[in-house]
């Protein structure tokens, strides 16, 4: 059984995920943006869900790194979905998904520069003040840097500090990221400020060229990336929930299954000193 | 804005997204700039399929590069305001309103198409609504526990019962259509609808009231003054509500 291991759920997966047993997560992650407003067929099928998992977040348009101001009444809309479920972890990117009053929907690089690093920490805690929780930031993948005075390291680990936040540690993020910009994920780890990890994200991804890595969220998690997921969890203080992330492309469940079951044996072979994780 | 962040920083932000929004080269430092056109892609694309999904039967009417230019102008010019992207498509309606004269000029039922397939992505998602509490059941003198999630449109073209290549200048009139949440499967339901009974179950919705206190009101409007008759088809059509989980 999975002890640490979660699964960001689709509607795609359908009844077979509700009603059978061959995808059985430790949690499930959901975008609050999917589910927010929502009723009919797909509210019922949520409950179902949430009743038999608990339930973790991963938000789409906070975009904490926006220039533009925070949106209130979405928060108000998160908070509440937050404590209607029970949600666990509040977690989003850093990026931005929205500039000039407009919605992007997707997420664009912030220049790695110490103005920005104020400007982003100073509305984390904003955020944070007014859930009362801690807003857990991911690391997210970037084809192109912009504008960057500082290292990408050098920047999150700024914020990190300013933020008093917690981290998403997306290994596949930094793998990507690490091919597409040449350097060491190892070394990245390294440097990293470990002791805000509270989540874990593993995913695939599709090489378009011979230097160009996109993050697809579309294929099953190559070795090499589990091989630094190895190498990353053995640098942590303590044992933190890692999800399974698959958004397009989805496979029989068995196949997420299996790939769950490989992460939790490397977990659980790292860990197994630990107490079991509290879900 | 913040005081932290500094105007050239934020300048950089909104190059970026304006080239998002624009597909036009931007003038930003230190990027790579075979790999920002990916960006450009994957903003567009997850609004071009937003809108496709929402509008099948409106891609389907336009000619295939009228809906591309419409995606395209729509997510450069429009702002888009909701941070949830599924609810997104809705803000196509005003653009086509106030921006696309030409495209309502050659398809005057469009706007209409639009506004249709949008109340059944918003009638299948919609938050729950409460019914009202069911007491006993006689159609004629009681009033009727109607589905909440249910609206009656006023339609000049007839989107709802003809396929939208096919519909014409002479089909413009006056439509009625009941759409409605079905209570068990959440599937959204479009029900063609007669003057009358458009007016009827409209009212109803409105006010909880039952047909026998609204006869004098239909001798008045429609001059219908045979009870018997009345009393039948509305009867009948009670049956077909009921076996419709229109009607709990
Ligand atoms: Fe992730």
């Amino acid at each position: 059984m999975n002890k640490h291991v979660g699964i960001g759920f689709r509607k795609d997966f359908g009844t077979e995920f509700i009603e059978g047993s061959a995808l059985k997560p430790a949690f499930v992650e959901v975008a609050p943006e999917n589910w927010i407003d929502v009723g009919g067929f797909w509210k019922k099928q949520f409950r179902k869900v949430a009743e038999q998992y608990p339930v973790y977040t991963h938000g789409l348009s906070l975009s904490i790194g926006s220039p533009d101001p925070l949106d209130w009444e979405f928060l108000k809309k998160v908070k509440s979905f937050l404590s209607e479920w029970d949600v666990k972890v509040y977690s989003e990117h850093l990026s931005y998904s929205k500039c000039d009053n407009a919605h992007l929907y997707d997420l664009l690089p912030i220049p790695f520069r110490e103005d920005a690093v104020k400007h982003i920490a100073e509305r984390i805690r904003q955020v944070q003040d007014f859930l009362g929780r801690k807003l857990v930031i991911e690391i997210v993948s970037y084809y192109t840097p912009v504008a960057a005075e500082m290292s990408e390291v050098e920047f999150i680990n700024a914020i990190l500090q300013e933020a008093d936040c917690e981290l998403l540690f997306d290994i596949n993020n930094i793998y990507v990221n690490g091919f597409n910009h040449g350097y060491s994920p190892t070394e990245f780890i390294d440097q990293l400020d470990l002791s805000k990890v509270k989540y874990i994200h593993m995913a695939g991804h599709d090489q378009v060229s011979e230097d160009l890595i996109i993050d697809t969220h579309g294929q099953p998690i190559i070795d090499p990336v589990f091989d630094l997921f190895e190498y990353a969890i053995s640098k942590l203080p303590h044992p933190v929930p890692v999800l399974l992330e698959r958004d397009f492309n989805i496979p029989e469940l068995a196949e997420l299954q299996e790939e769950m079951n490989r992460l939790e044996s490397i977990c659980r072979n790292t860990w197994q000193h630990e107490h079991a994780l509290k879900a | 804005m913040s005081t932290h962040l500094k105007p050239e920083t934020y300048e950089q932000q909104s190059r970026l997204a304006a080239y998002c929004r624009n597909g036009e080269q931007p003038a930003l430092d230190g990027i790579t700039p075979n790999r920002i056109g990916h960006y450009r892609r994957l903003v567009f694309n997850v609004v071009k399929d937003a809108l496709t999904r929402s509008y099948p039967l409106a891609v389907n009417l336009l000619e295939e590069e009228e809906w591309a230019i419409l995606c395209n102008d729509f997510f450069e010019f429009h702002p888009c305001q909701d941070p949830q992207v599924w609810k997104m498509p809705e803000e196509l309606i005003s653009f086509v309103q106030q921006e696309r004269a030409h495209l309502c000029e050659k398809y005057p039922h469009l706007l209409e198409l639009l506004r249709f397939e949008w109340k059944e992505v918003e009638y299948y998602m919609m938050p729950d609504r409460d019914w009202p509490i069911a007491s006993k059941t006689n159609e004629w003198q009681d009033a009727w526990s109607l589905n909440p999630e249910s609206e009656v449109l006023s339609l000049e073209y007839p989107v709802h019962l003809k396929n939208a290549r096919q519909i014409s200048e002479e089909d413009h009139g006056s439509y009625y259509c009941l759409v409605f949440r079905h209570e068990q499967t959440g599937k959204v339901h479009f029900m063609n609808l007669s003057p009358f009974f458009a007016w009827l179950i409209a009212t109803m919705l409105e006010t909880p009231v039952s047909p026998k206190s609204l006869l004098p009101v239909i001798e008045a409007q429609f001059g219908i003054s045979d009870e018997p008759m009345l009393r039948e088809q509305i009867s009948k059509f009670h049956q077909k509500l009921v076996s419709d989980r229109m009607i709990r």
